[in-house]
């Protein structure tokens, strides 16, 4: 078997970690590196005389953008000390004199970019990865201590000194540890196996909280087991596409498997667009400095928004189908040329409600980064249901895509720019009004749309649909569903809410969205009898039979109500995600009565974290984190009746379909 | 990341508490009827969304259209 190039690190002396028949064996070579520094011949010539006088090589060069050619200074350097030389020449230059290129980029991506490696390689794209001996240890945690530990999927109830040899054995077989270390669990795990005289080298990275899109969240503590992967199951690529996309990652990033388990997907793609720019010679900003267009409050206002999104009327819909485009925005960036170079005020094609055009002179450094990972997405989307393996490698690249656009309107973006982002939701908004009108065309009815996605009902012909769409905006799009019958439902405003409805396919299948059976901080039992309703709902081969089911519906919900009490705690659990430090909360809420109580029992809780409880009384904020309390029949039956609102719903609106027969609300 | 500009959707959700204010001064019966127009307002935000129209404009817009629909109706049905 070839080696497969499984893992890099270091910084000077660059480690590559190869696998090849059960065995790693690690190579390791000098990494010099250089920066590329660009300003004013006057101001660089006197950077040059300043470097004179230190041991830095460098020379005069020529450096390519993806801008074009530009003239400066190459200075060599070892990439321990380029944070220091950037600082030094970004003092030269008074902080704005000069522009610094390849600064900044991580020692291992730009080795193995450099010369063309690739970690996790495979030939083909269905190849399997290769069998790396891995090891998964998952903590369960009830009020802040590990009562059980599930090792390779097998439950450990004590924790005792058998567990932690066993622990220790796996760890030493293993190169992969994926470990979760919710309230520093793991931590503890580690310590104890140390403890015992197994001899582990482990650096510890702090736990952190943050804030994102108005949430709180907490980031474990990580740890690194020195010649070890170490996966925290925190990691947001894991938890969604295990090690399987993890790789897939890796594969396209060139960012070596612990990192890309660290980050988030915009940095994998920030790292994928970084690893294409070493790949093809492009220099690298160290910092933007190409603001934001200037616009006039007119442009700005038509040009600063989002996509298309409907809200439906809300009803029942019987016969809809569901049709959807792949991966919308990055297929208009790679199908449209966008890029910050290609997206100006002046070109060949006009972007629609906007000021800009988009050349077509040469191909955009996005768009052609972005091309392979599109192509590559949509390759595995066509095949995921034949194997988990690609769901899991469809999924990874889903959501890289996701954030590939995102990221064309953050600020610090390498290769992102706000005009492209603007052009992305415009070229989005003209793709999904032109497939209305087209739809519209051809006898069907617009239901619902939201940005890349339409429900459409009608006598049509389906398939001619697609086509056409697909030759008037140039992005391919399917059909994702097939509904005997469709339910929108409102919202508290009495609108139709975009992003709450319950579909039943004709495969029998459901597509649920907004209702309390997808909600995290649900518990267990109310989502049960959601999915007990929706099972006798299975059998209306229209919405006008749902009626039908009022006696089974309510049976249910009153079965439910009667029986709070006689549920197993863990099915009343409820979710609480605690965002402050104990002291730091207000007013009472169930939140601070949750932190106050761990902080009694000498836990504490890093805000951003959530704890399961059993409520005992709502009105009080009492709630029973560890113990055997008696659930709050009143607040518990608040959450069933709040799940049942969706089936009244249901049941009112089929009741009228049955009297009436269909009325139309439509676009 | 962030927007600059308020989304349409924003704009309206606006007029829509200026008026809820308005409401609570008003006699039931006729808050009643301000509510319901501001429903037949919200309707439209999609399409308001979508021109990218002044927002006051398209939900008054929005209410003319759909009262416009009502008498219609009626008129049908008489």
């Amino acid at each position: 078997m070839e080696p497969v190039l499984i893992n890099g690190t270091g910084t000077d002396n660059v480690a590559l970690w190869y696998y090849s028949n059960g065995r790693i064996r690690k190579k390791v070579y000098r990494n010099p590196s250089w920066i590329f520094v660009e300003g004013d011949g006057y101001d660089l010539d006197r950077l040059e005389r300043d470097l004179e006088e230190t041991r830095f090589h460098f020379g005069r060069s020529t450096g390519k953008t993806i801008f074009g050619e530009i003239e400066g200074l190459r200075i060599y350097s070892m990439p321990s000390s380029i944070g220091f030389l950037r600082q030094a020449v970004e003092s030269v230059g008074l902080n704005r004199k000069f522009r610094i290129y390849n600064a900044d980029l991580n020692p291992v991506l730009r080795y193995v970019s450099q010369r063309g490696l690739q970690f996790f390689r495979i030939d083909q794209y269905t190849d399997r990865d290769v069998e790396i001996p891995s090891v998964k240890i998952i903590p369960k945690v009830v009020a802040g201590r590990p009562v059980s530990v599930l090792l390779d999927d097998i439950p450990y109830s004590r924790l005792d000194r058998s567990f932690y040899v066993d622990a220790a054995d796996a760890i030493k077989e293993s190169t992969i540890i994926v470990y979760d270390n919710t309230m520093n669990s793991f931590t503890g795990i580690v310590e104890k196996i140390m403890d015992l005289g197994y001899d582990l080298s482990v650096h510890v990275k702090p736990g952190s909280t943050f804030q994102s899109y108005g949430r709180i969240h907490h980031k474990n503590t990580s740890l690194q087991i020195y010649g070890k992967i170490s996966i925290n199951a925190d990691s947001f690529i894991y938890s969604e596409a295990g090690l399987d996309g993890l790789f897939q990652v890796s594969r396209i990033s060139s960012l070596p498997l612990e990192i890309a388990s660290s980050v988030t997907p915009g940095t994998a793609v920030s790292a994928l667009e970084m690893s294409r720019a070493v790949r093809s010679g492009y220099l690298v900003t160290a910092y933007k400095d190409d603001h934001e267009g200037e616009k006039s409050p007119e442009e700005l206002i038509s040009t600063d928004r989002g996509g298309l999104v409907l809200d439906p009327e809300p009803g029942l819909y019987d016969d809809v189908y569901e049709i959807d485009f792949s991966s919308m925005y990055p297929s208009i960036i790679v199908r449209y040329n966008l890029s910050p170079e290609t997206v100006m005020r002046s070109g060949t094609i006009a972007v629609p409600e906007t000021p800009y055009f988009i050349s077509t002179e040469k191909r955009g450094f996005l768009s052609a980064a972005l091309e392979d990972l599109l192509e590559t997405r949509l390759r595995y989307k066509a095949i995921k249901s034949k194997d988990p393996l690609y769901a899991n490698r469809d999924v990874a690249l889903k959501w890289l895509l996701l954030t590939s656009f995102g990221y064309t309107g953050y600020k610090n973006a390498k290769f992102g720019k706000i005009e492209v982002h603007e052009a992305i939701t415009a070229l989005g908004r003209w793709i999904l009004s032109t497939a209305i009108r087209l739809a519209r065309e051809m006898g069907f009815t617009v239901i619902h749309g939201i940005v890349d996605s339409l429900w459409i009902r009608g006598n049509g012909d389906i398939s001619t649909l697609i086509e056409r769409i697909k030759l008037a905006t140039r992005i391919d799009i399917v059909v994702d569903g097939h509904y005997r019958w469709i339910a929108f439902l409102p919202s508290r405003k009495g609108i139709g809410s975009p992003n709450s409805y319950i579909g039943l396919r004709v495969d029998s299948t459901y597509k649920l969205r907004g209702i309390s059976a997808r909600r995290s901080d649900v518990p267990t039992f109310v989502k049960k009898m959601q999915v007990e309703c929706l099972e006798i709902l299975k059998d209306c081969m229209s919405s006008k039979d749902i009626v039908a089911c009022f006696r089974d519906l309510y049976s249910i919900k009153a079965r439910y109500m009667a029986e709070i009490r006689s549920y197993p705690r863990e099915e009343l659990l409820v979710k609480y995600r605690i965002t402050r430090h104990p002291e730091e909360y207000v007013s009472g809420t169930m939140q601070k009565e949750i932190a106050m109580s761990l902080h009694r029992m000498g836990m504490e809780v890093n805000p951003g974290e959530s704890v399961e409880v059993l409520v005992t009384g709502a009105d009080l904020h009492t709630a029973d984190i560890d113990g055997d309390g008696l659930a709050d029949r009143r607040f518990y039956g608040k959450l069933i009746e709040r799940a049942f609102e969706c089936f009244e719903y249901m049941l009112s609106e089929s009741a009228k379909i049955s009297k009436k027969g269909e009325g139309l609300q439509l676009f | 990341m962030g927007r600059t500009t308020p989304t349409a959707r924003q704009s309206i959700e606006r007029i829509a508490e200026s008026i809820e204010k308005m409401c609570s001064l008003m006699n039931s019966t006729d808050a009643r009827i301000a509510r319901d127009l501001v429903a037949k307002g919200r309707k439209r935000s999609a399409e308001i969304s979508f021109s990218a129209i002044d927002p006051e404009t398209g939900f008054i817009l929005a209410l003319l259209l759909e009262i416009e629909k009502e008498i219609l109706s009626i008129r049908e049905r008489t």
